[in-house]
């Protein structure tokens, strides 16, 4: 951190603790939130009860593991090109000892790493004997590159493409945290990219429903901690309401085009997620005009999982934000980046990596 | 996938695969990104406002928000609360 922006941030840090009368609690809910956070130490300038929080904003770690065992599945098979974005291809199954993608791309199976959902396309005109499958994940930032993926691959009328799908939206897991017995989350930092695309109608309903504040958040250290101090500063007054402290990237309605092409190619469907569980229309499912590309039909590919084997990780609890990695008996022992027993000790938006890499 | 560093638009073209016969369909509009030196085609499908020389966020290949210049120098300059 440069010296200009440590001045600032120890200003900011007094002025929280100058606003601060009574403990609060607070999620930041994105994992690149999470991530900036812990690498920047901000949590430890926070005044004393001043408790952050960390959310299951992390796309690799919030997949079902049955959508993982099904995607080794498919890597297994010869006809097939299996591709998904980089951190998905370490993340183990419901078997931790089982292998992941990378593994099944060394012994022998094709499996590509991509930077961008429109990369299939490409592999899939080069391919045209072969089954190209993408994996697709993530949050409302990476809904509209997969849903022009599924148009792009419609208007070109690709017999080859499909889509094995596991997005999910960010608003039904806050409501599932705040309404979960035990819950402590008094306040939010909103995901700042996510609320680029669907602005933040969804938020304020919440707000109203719940009365709590809302803080649309970007991602850097003094972004945060400005994101943090408004936070305070709304629960001190008792005015709960969505603050947008992102305004040079979020409009309040979000990108109107990004959320058509969404709506046009997916209509809201319930979801598994790792950790979380089942939380009803917190996925994406592929409407009818676009069945053709679901690869769980076309590979028939069953939904149901094998459950999770024998494990003594607590990514549940952590996704929840009811644990802390520390707590985990396995952090830094049996899991590990090279040895993850959980997603969160993979993906480069998970709280476990977060406290590995910057907390050892 | 929810980070996103912010580039600027070198470029717009429009690329449908197997020619043009799509006409001017948005579906197909694509830009050269500029990230600090690193140059990547973007697709502007979701932002058919942008331009070149505009600053984008991009998220897995498409560009999905303009960065407003003004509220940038607003974040990044002196805080209102710093002293000199």
């Amino acid at each position: 951190m440069g010296t200009a922006m440590s001045i600032a941030m120890a200003r900011l840090a007094q002025q929280l603790a100058a606003t601060v009368s009574q403990p609060w609690t607070l999620m930041e809910v994105c994992g690149g939130q999470t991530h900036a956070i812990v690498r920047s130490g901000l949590d430890q300038l926070l005044p004393p009860g001043l408790r952050l929080i960390h959310g299951p904003g992390c796309p690799v770690c919030v997949t079902p593991a049955a959508t993982i065992d099904a995607a080794l599945e498919l890597a297994t098979r010869p006809e097939l090109i299996l591709c998904s974005y980089g951190d998905m291809l370490r993340v183990p199954g419901s078997d931790p000892t089982g292998g992941n993608l990378l593994q099944q791309r060394a012994a022998g199976g094709d499996v590509r790493l991509l930077t961008s959902p429109l990369q299939a396309l490409a592999i899939a005109q080069a391919h045209p004997q072969r089954q190209v499958v993408f994996l697709a994940v993530g949050f409302e930032t990476t809904a509209p590159a997969t849903a022009l993926l599924a148009r792009q691959a419609l208007g070109l009328q690709l017999a080859n493409l499909s889509l094995l799908l596991a997005h999910v939206r960010v608003p039904p897991a806050m409501e599932a945290i705040i309404t979960a017995p035990g819950n402590q989350v008094q306040g939010f930092l909103a995901a700042g990219h996510v609320c680029s695309v669907m602005g933040i109608s969804e938020l304020e309903l919440m707000v109203r429903q719940h009365q709590l504040p809302v803080v649309v958040t970007g991602f850097e250290p003094l972004e945060l901690m400005q994101g943090l101090l408004h936070c305070v500063q709304l629960l001190e007054a008792g005015t709960p309401r969505v603050l947008n402290a992102y305004k040079k990237v979020v409009r309040d309605s979000g990108n109107p085009t990004a959320r058509a092409l969404v709506e046009e190619v997916f209509e809201l469907a319930p979801q598994t997620w790792r950790g979380l569980g089942a939380l009803p229309a917190s996925g994406l499912a592929l409407r009818p005009a676009y069945h053709h590309l679901d690869a769980r039909r076309r590979f028939q590919l069953g939904q149901a999982s094998k459950g999770e084997s024998d494990n003594p990780c607590i990514s549940g609890l952590i996704l929840q934000g009811q644990k802390n990695p520390v707590d985990c008996p396995a952090f830094g022992k049996g899991c590990r980046p090279e040895h993850p027993l959980g997603a969160p000790m993979v993906s480069s938006e998970g709280a476990c990596a977060a406290y590995h890499h910057y907390r050892p | 996938m929810c980070v996103a560093v912010p580039g600027r638009i070198l470029s717009i073209d429009h690329q449908p695969p197997g020619g043009d016969s799509d006409g001017e369909d948005p579906l197909w509009r694509i830009a050269q990104v500029d990230f600090g030196g690193v140059r990547q085609q973007v697709s502007l499908a979701c932002l058919p406002e942008a331009q070149v020389g505009d600053r984008v966020i991009v998220h897995v290949g498409i560009a999905l928000s303009l960065v407003a210049e003004d509220q940038e120098a607003e974040t990044r300059g002196p805080l209102p609360w710093a002293q000199p």
